[in-house]
């Protein structure tokens, strides 16, 4: 009735197992996100969730992986393999490395690997590494973002891979070292010590299940655990037509100086794999825009795991399937020491939007946003206060079936911050007196983007100093705005380390997002729903949706809607 | 004494269970009646007079207490069709609601779809006011404004209102104020002020707790209206308990106003019937197991108290008032097995529910569920489920796990059957790790206690998993829900921000504080329930910039908190953080952020039937012999199948064998020995891990 092999599943190697080990790494990697949050005391790991945290195997692969922040996707791989291959032959269990360099699998100063060697028997076995974005790093500027640095020397504290632990002992000199270079001492050891427990508990856990499991099968449970994610990813593009296909994206401004760079990508589509090919690409740039090699395969990552639709099983086994070629000289991966600091916020969303199109363009589907960028802003002081005013909502794209909607940043985690909460803690400081939907900030279309927001703060105390650069990169709709109460001057775009004074007002609005397909396509009740919600104002009803409304009833003039209706089709078939 | 019937409403069934005047409790179930849930109610009410031979006016006028577990406000929140709310907050912050601090709930998914908006922006208005952080007035509140608003939702058909002002939690004079122009402005308009229904820090938190308390409160208002009056008119003379989400009973009246505390109010009984028959055999340290047809909810018993969180969300709103803490996942008798597109085999989320069901049911279910595998591997009998309601058809079963499973993946049905077995145990098994394990406790120092249609099959397998040494599955498990309405206590929960660090706390202003929330609560216990009054306080706290609080219980007998009880309590916040996160550091500075009490009535609980052990031997109670499949074994084994009804305290079970009770079935596997103890429950002893 039932054949023998069943039965010797239940004990020996067999998918349904290797599914429940899988299901288990998952968690493991989850539970310490958690205690990263839990533990961090800095709004850019508790709250906005800058952190990532992962479990691998002994060859340093990495077999599962949970995120907050997708920059941490193979930044998290490509470190530990860094960080193993400096220390091979010399790793006792229950060390701890750590390493930020950009230039050893890192994307920027800021953000920091955490390696837990783990040994059995003397061997390398599965362990643990969590990674999370500090409040600082030391540098020519706060919270490691420096519009005018020019290499990475200025940007902040180097760390190449140094242990932080041996056997289990924490090393204070280490320690000591580098909390000195940094601006939030306090912060950055709370945060480093949350790492730290982070780790061990991933180390328990991984103990654990070699309890249950046994560490024989756990050990060798890692290839089929790969190559199931490969074989996912595989399967997902396997409706993609084969073949070749081309994006571009771009982005000017100034900073120091003004810049002028685009993102070019050819797309292969083999039965195999997806090569991005960034052959074509700009140069290398002077200012702080450089997006290494672990950010540009994270950010091209990222629109292919959103156009399959659904959680693809993430672990390095993707990178069979995903494939980048980054010509070395180019802001896709720079040499070293050009400067990186603003890469994440700006150039790694020109990454995402030129592979997006790419794929768009091969599957003949609308491809949403996957990252935006962002208007930065950092207020601070030299007494080590240091406020990131960055997360801010606004920006989804619309799909082919759905209006975009508020989050601030489509494949992240990151939660803007809670007004009271921040006032709490910086109520003497600062007031927030507004933060809105922008009427008529979503692009228009068949479906719409989401709209734009406004935040608007007021400075009660003249104590701090602000930089912003996102809008200087000259994004759709963004805005960072400084107005002083006093003198009514206003400093917009690029600000690098103007001092507050007490009544000025700070804005940061974020433009809406883009609309898929035309206006004028759109339900006509849908766009009545949006004017009567204060989305869209009756003028852009009429002239972006071909909607007509009457002045004060808000009643549909159907024939005037038809002829205005009619006339745009007419100058869209002409374009055509 | 007279009767105490509790009630509890479920998608398929209302369940009753009914003390008598001797304490003596008698169970019963009817079919629900969707749409108007009034009906099944009163129907079962009916049956249960029927089976003391007295009509329904003559039941009610010898019945003391009425308590019901309503899925009014949760079914609310499911379908969005609660009352239309008008939601007034601070000008300038009248999105926050939609902003909802940009959380997105699934990382990787662009397709997610915004939420259904329950106040639509153009039911949202600001108004000019505003209180810094210390609570102190900075903007006056414009009156006029405020009342122009009121009269524009109530030109829209505003039924529901819903106030939100930034630190209104540290004064709330603003909002009574806006309240006090709604009832002018609208008399009999649902008025919900968000210092009242959580006056605790964290704008979008309190914003949408209080939206989502505007918008389940009228509709829950009417159906419990409308049954108090059914009960009431039928010759009920005492007033109709409801129970809540924090796991103690409140007066209709008290929960139409609080309508956040009814979300979830059937589980939360469930909780509180398992503690309480923890309590009275011996085991106060629960993991509780509850698998429907289409989720399986965990919850941990410490000490006999379910664990709270404040960390909820309902249909992706944010719900942050404390309620039992209920890790719930998608793995049901419903939900559907399938391939992924990495070849893995996957149980769940989705689930085939009760329509078209399961493929055995014969409904036109062609994917293959949990129940089509538990029927193949001969764990459920075809012939009596849900008490011999449903037929289960296995040809249907097999064809669906032939189709779908076993011929892509190259197995033979039942290796399909087993392998879907195992991974919607492994989810199980996952589930009750996130509340134990993860929580910082062993589930080794637990008892695992299943109820819920499906529990009894899968349990013991969870238990082997996790290390449990017992398991308990009471016989009433598909009707506990209604017991747990029976013997909850009253409780009223009242919490408030008071925010300072532990080294300069002023502790007269929180020993005032405490003693006004707990005065505020004492006035909303029913009057039933004042007789003895218990009162337990928390303080939520956290080390000095952390953003997550801990709750710990407030050490100390004596009414006044001293220096000394803080200093306790602080220590065991170091302990409780330690055992969460992993974590604690005792030269670090630890803030308060709120504080809870519950004020407690205890109502005094029926006698559970106790009866004497009549010897080992079950044979009286053998139905028959059937295959059933167990991993252990390696094969089909023709296995025992009991009859439950037969079954009498003191019978002693061997693994293998079934045990049918009419609405549960239990499986006991190879080398575990269960006996159905005095109190009608099974406890299985678990051997050692195989």
């Amino acid at each position: 009735m039932i054949s023998g092999n069943l039965a010797d599943a239940h004990r020996a190697f067999d998918p349904v197992a290797v599914e429940i080990l899988r299901a288990r790494l998952q968690s493991i990697a989850q539970e310490m996100s958690v205690v990263l949050e839990r533990l961090s005391r800095s709004y850019l790991i508790n709250e906005a969730h800058h952190l990532g945290a992962a479990v691998f195997d002994q060859e340093g692969r990495m077999l599962a992986v949970h995120l907050g922040h997708p920059s941490h996707l193979w930044a998290l791989a490509l470190s530990v393999k860094h960080a193993l291959e400096k220390f091979s032959f010399d790793l006792e269990d229950g060390d701890v490395i750590i390493v930020n360099d950009p230039y050893e699998g890192g994307t920027a100063l800021p953000e920091m690997t955490m390696v837990h060697v783990t040994l059995l028997d003397g061997e390398n076995f599965l362990f643990p590494a969590v990674r999370v974005r500090h409040a600082d790093v030391g540098g020519g500027h706060p919270g490691g973002l420096f519009p005018s640095a020019m290499q990475i020397y200025q940007e902040g504290d180097i760390i190449s891979p140094v242990r932080l632990v041996k056997s289990g002992a924490l090393l204070r000199d280490v320690l000591k070292r580098l909390v000195k270079n940094n601006r939030t001492p306090d912060l950055y050891e709370a945060d480093l010590t949350a790492m730290i427990a982070a780790g061990r508990l991933g180390q328990r856990r991984i103990r654990e299940l070699c309890q249950e499991f046994g560490a024989e099968f756990v050990y060798h449970a890692a290839e089929p655990i790969l190559s199931y994610a490969a074989r996912y990813l595989r399967e997902g593009i396997s409706r993609w037509p084969r073949g070749v296909s081309e994006g571009r994206a771009k982005l000017g401004g100034k900073l120091r100086g003004n810049f002028e760079v685009e993102v070019r990508v050819r797309l292969l589509v083999s039965d195999e794999s997806i090569i991005a090919d960034f052959e074509g690409t700009s140069s290398q740039v002077s200012q702080p825009l450089n997006c290494t090699l672990a950010s540009t395969y994270a950010f091209s990552t990222l629109p292919i795991l959103a156009a399959m639709g659904e959680e693809v099983p993430l672990n390095e086994g993707v990178l069979e399937v995903v494939k980048v070629e980054a010509p070395e000289g180019t802001i896709v991966n720079p040499r070293f020491p050009a400067a990186v600091s603003l890469s994440s916020g700006q150039l790694c969303s020109l990454v995402s939007e030129a592979v997006g199109s790419a794929i768009a363009s091969r599957t003949g589907k609308v491809m949403k946003k996957v990252w935006g960028v962002v208007p930065q802003v950092i207020a601070f002081n030299e007494e080590g206060f240091l406020s990131q005013m960055s997360l801010v909502a606004g920006g989804d794209s619309a799909s082919e079936e759905a209006d975009g909607w508020l989050s601030p940043a489509p494949l992240g985690r990151q939660q803007i911050p809670c007004i009271e909460q921040l006032e709490l803690e910086h109520g003497k400081r600062f007031r927030m007196m507004e933060r809105e939907i922008v009427c008529d900030s979503a692009g228009p279309g068949r479906t719409r983007g989401a709209p734009g927001t406004r935040t608007v703060l007021r400075v009660l105390q003249p104590d701090m100093e602000l930089t912003s650069f996102g809008p200087a990169l000259q994004a759709q709709g963004d805005r960072v705005e400084l107005r002083r109460g006093k003198s009514g001057d206003v400093f917009s775009m690029y600000i690098e380390k103007v001092p507050l004074q007490e009544g000025d007002s700070l804005i940061v609005e974020k433009g809406g997002g883009p609309g898929a397909g035309s206006g004028w396509r759109r339900e006509v009740s849908a766009v009545l729903e949006d004017v009567k919600n204060g989305y869209i104002s009756s003028e852009a009803a009429a002239a972006q949706y071909g909607v007509i409304l009457e002045p004060q009833s808000l009643l549909v003039d159907e024939a005037g809607t038809a002829r205005r209706r009619a006339q745009m089709e007419a100058v869209k078939d002409k374009e055509r | 004494m007279g009767f105490k019937i509790g009630i509890d409403v479920g998608g398929t069934f209302t369940d009753l269970a009914v003390a008598d005047p001797n304490g003596k409790i008698y169970f019963t179930k009817t079919l629900s009646t969707p749409g108007n849930e009034t009906d099944g109610v009163i129907r079962g009410i009916g049956k249960a007079a029927g089976h003391f031979g007295k009509s329904l006016g003559e039941f009610l006028r010898a019945t003391d207490l009425v308590i019901h577990g309503t899925t009014t406000a949760t079914n609310i929140m499911l379908q969005f069709n609660g009352a239309k709310v008008g939601l007034i907050t601070t000008k300038g912050f009248r999105d926050e609601i939609e902003i909802r601090r940009g959380i997105k709930e699934s990382m990787f998914d662009v397709m997610l779809e915004a939420p259904y908006p329950i106040a639509p922006r153009r039911q949202r208005l600001g108004v000019t006011e505003r209180c810094n952080f210390r609570g102190e007035v900075v903007t006056l509140l414009d009156e006029e404004e405020a009342r122009g608003v009121v009269r524009q939702f109530r030109g829209l058909g505003v039924d529901a209102f819903a106030v939100c002002f930034l630190f209104s939690f540290l004064n709330p004079l603003h909002e009574e104020r806006v309240g006090a122009i709604i009832r002018e402005e609208c008399p009999g308009a649902y008025i919900c002020l968000s210092s009242q229904v959580l006056p605790r820090v964290r704008d979008f938190e309190r914003v949408s707790t209080t939206a989502v308390n505007a918008y389940v409160g009228p509709g829950l208002s009417r159906y419990l209206g409308q049954l108090q009056e059914q009960v009431q008119g039928s010759g009920y003379r005492e007033d109709l308990l409801i129970m809540q989400s924090n796991g103690g009973v409140a007066s209709a009246s008290q929960c139409a106003e609080r309508g956040v505390y009814a979300l979830f109010s059937g589980p939360a009984a469930g909780i509180a019937a398992a503690s309480f028959i923890g309590d009275l055999i011996g085991y106060k340290d629960l993991i509780t197991v509850d698998m429907g047809g289409t989720s399986y909810d965990v919850c941990l018993i410490k000490s006999g108290q379910p664990t709270i969180t404040t960390d909820s969300w309902v249909s992706r709103y944010r719900v942050a008032v404390p309620m039992i803490d209920i890790h719930s996942i998608g793995a049901g008798g419903g939900s559907i097995a399938w391939i992924d597109r990495g070849g893995a085999l996957r149980v769940g989320p989705q689930s085939a529910g009760a329509s078209p069901g399961p493929a055995c049911y014969g409904f036109g279910g062609r994917e293959p569920t949990v129940t089509d595998a538990d029927l193949v591997l001969g764990y459920l009998n075809p012939d009596y489920f849900a008490g011999g309601e449903i037929k289960l058809d296995q040809e249907r079963a097999a064809e669906a796990l032939r189709d779908r499973i076993s011929r892509p993946l190259g197995m033979t049905v039942e290796e399909a059957a087993h392998a879907i077995y195992r991974v919607v145990n492994n989810s199980m098994s996952n589930g009750i790790r996130v509340v134990s394990v993860q929580r910082g406790y062993d589930p080794r120092d637990f008892a695992l206690m299943a109820f819920g249609g499906a529990g009894g099959v899968h349990a013991a397998v969870q238990a082997v998993d996790l290390g449990i040494p017992t398991l308990i599955i009471p016989k009433a498990a598909s009707v506990l829900c209604a017991l747990g309405d029976l013997i909850a206590d009253a409780k009223i929960t009242e919490t408030r921000s008071f925010i300072s660090s532990v080294d300069d706390l002023d502790l007269e202003e929180m020993n005032r504080t405490v003693a006004e929330l707990i005065e505020t609560g004492m006035k909303k216990l029913p009057r039933d329930a004042l007789r003895s009054v218990e009162i337990n306080r928390y303080v939520e706290m956290r080390y000095c910039g952390e953003v997550h609080e801990v709750s710990v219980p407030i050490r100390g007998l004596t009414a006044h908190i001293s220096r000394q009880n803080v200093r306790a309590t602080t220590k065991d916040f170091h302990r409780l953080h330690e055992q969460l996160y992993a974590y604690r550091d005792v030269n670090n500075a630890v803030e308060i952020l709120n504080l809870r009490v519950d004020v407690i009535g205890k109502i005094p609980r029926p006698l559970m039937e106790e009866a004497a052990f009549e010897g080992e031997d079950p044979s009286r109670a053998l139905k028959n012999k059937r295959p059933v499949y167990f991993a252990q074994l390696g094969r089909y084994t023709d296995t025992p199948v009991y009859d439950g009804s037969r079954i009498r305290p003191g019978n002693v079970f061997m693994g293998p064998c079934v045990i049918e009770e009419s609405f549960t079935t239990i499986v006991i596997q190879p080398g575990q020995e269960a006996i159905l103890d005095r109190f009608f429950n099974y406890i299985i002893e678990i051997g050692e891990r195989s």
